[in-house]
């Protein structure tokens, strides 16, 4: 497959929470905090998001505000620790570092393209924002695509022609071909990584991009990818520059 | 609301003092603990306003939960499937029985255990039954520990300007806040109970030198 350009989702792809267990979290958050008692209360109410929201996932890009107000009753002292604790627990997906030096090697452009729809705080503070820059990523990656806008992680200015697009509409990538286009880049010489069919593979792939789906760290079902992917090590033989 | 609502619950301790507290500030499954204990629980007034799930299994055992009133609709079931790993920490009794403790935060990576001695943990052997494997650790003496925490102790009352002295005369329900400042400082966490923490501190300042 001979591309310019490669975005990769973040949840479950780039980023593998399989370290970050509820015990573990709110165990270590909360007798840091001095409060052992709470901890089964706030696993609970935790498991009880996951129940409205359907997976870890959803909540944690699109509605960390519950996190904060339902889970941690608002106290900024625990919302303050809760990020820092997550990134510690957090992991990167196998064979990613690799894949990303052989990438840039070729000369294919990267980017992050995640469903990411609120941020609590500054630009550049989000979970998002904050993973690439303690795993030492912002040298593959210069910005992150969101439906909150493009942020360019080196200095978090934000580009808000994104905003309001999603990944789910499609919309996020109608703007993200014409975005690409301008640069000389067309649809079918962009290939999007990721796990989630109904966000990262499908839309993209009816919108022209070309589609890897990444099973290492889920396997969510059938979709329209062109390829899959066990672990990211393979796209060393998948993937070329297009000159 | 059909079935009555626990207010308060209050404590009477051995030495004749009593604590209270509003039973909606108890964490959410303490109060389920306390609702389904028999003592606790009362007949439903208006059993027609309750509602219940009936489970039924292959086998055919049948079990029946009462659920809260505002419950709609099932969401949805799925079932769990992962290994986990718990540790076990048995402490030998004088009556035969040993304590046990569960520990949960990653208990493969356990080092030392101090009780009286400190002992280091080493992988030992393994043994499996059926699905189930358990991972056995020696325990090597290696020293005592609590020297080196009386030591860090002492230098963080001093960081905060107290005297140990002090802290041996004070009621202990005056010293929660700058224990809880010097917990802090020292990194240490109550593993089940915030109260063991301040308690093992005063121990702490008893036998500093």
């Amino acid at each position: 497959m001979e591309v310019k350009w490669c975005g990769f989702d973040y949840g479950q792809c780039i980023m593998e929470p399989g370290g970050l267990r509820n015990p573990l979290l709110y165990g270590n958050l909360y007798k840091k905090l001095g409060k052992p008692e709470l901890i089964p209360d706030k696993i609970r109410k935790y498991r009880m998001l996951k129940e409205k929201y359907g997976t870890f996932s959803l909540i944690k890009e699109g509605h960390r505000d519950e996190i904060y107000s339902f889970v941690l009753d608002d106290d900024q002292e625990a919302i303050d620790l809760f990020g820092q604790l997550e990134q510690d627990l957090l992991d990167m997906g196998d064979g990613l570092e690799g894949a990303l030096d052989y990438l840039q090697a070729q000369g294919i452009e990267l980017q992050v393209v995640s469903e990411m729809k609120k941020t609590m705080g500054a630009v550049g503070t989000d979970i998002v924002s904050r993973f690439l820059k303690r795993r030492g990523l912002l040298k593959y990656f210069k910005e992150l695509v969101t439906p909150q806008g493009k942020i360019t992680l080196e200095d978090n200015s934000i580009d808000l022609k994104y905003k309001g697009f999603t990944k789910k509409e499609g919309t996020l990538y109608d703007v993200l071909a014409q975005e690409l286009k301008e640069r000389g880049i067309e649809p079918h010489e962009a290939v999007m990584v990721g796990d989630k069919p109904e966000t990262d593979i499908d839309p993209a792939h009816d919108r022209g991009f070309k589609t890897i789906q990444y099973t290492g760290f889920i396997d969510l079902g059938e979709s329209k990818a062109d390829m899959v992917i066990h672990s990211f090590d393979e796209l060393k033989e998948i993937l070329k520059k297009k000159e | 609301m059909p079935r009555p609502r626990p207010q308060k619950i209050t404590v009477e301790f051995d030495d004749g003092s009593k604590s209270s507290v509003s039973f909606d500030n108890l964490p959410t499954p303490l109060q389920f603990e306390i609702e389904r204990q028999p003592v606790f629980t009362k007949p439903s007034s208006k059993p027609e306003e309750e509602r219940f799930v009936l489970l039924e299994w292959e086998d055919g055992w049948k079990e029946v939960i009462g659920v809260e009133e505002d419950c709609t609709n099932i969401n949805r079931y799925y079932v769990i499937s992962r290994p986990e790993d718990v540790g076990r920490l048995s402490l030998n009794k004088k009556d035969g029985y040993p304590q046990l403790i569960e520990i949960i935060r990653r208990p493969s990576s356990l080092k030392e255990i101090t009780f009286l001695d400190t002992f280091q943990l080493t992988p030992d052997k393994s043994t499996r039954e059926g699905k189930k494997t358990d991972h056995f650790f020696s325990l090597t003496k290696k020293g005592n520990a609590l020297s080196e925490v009386v030591k860090d102790f002492k230098n963080a009352v001093a960081e905060k300007g107290l005297d140990i002295q002090e802290l041996r005369s004070q009621d202990p329900d005056q010293l929660r806040e700058p224990y809880e400042a010097i917990r802090r400082d020292m990194g240490i966490q109550a593993g089940q109970r915030q109260q063991d923490v301040y308690d093992f501190f005063a121990y702490l300042a008893k036998i500093a030198e």
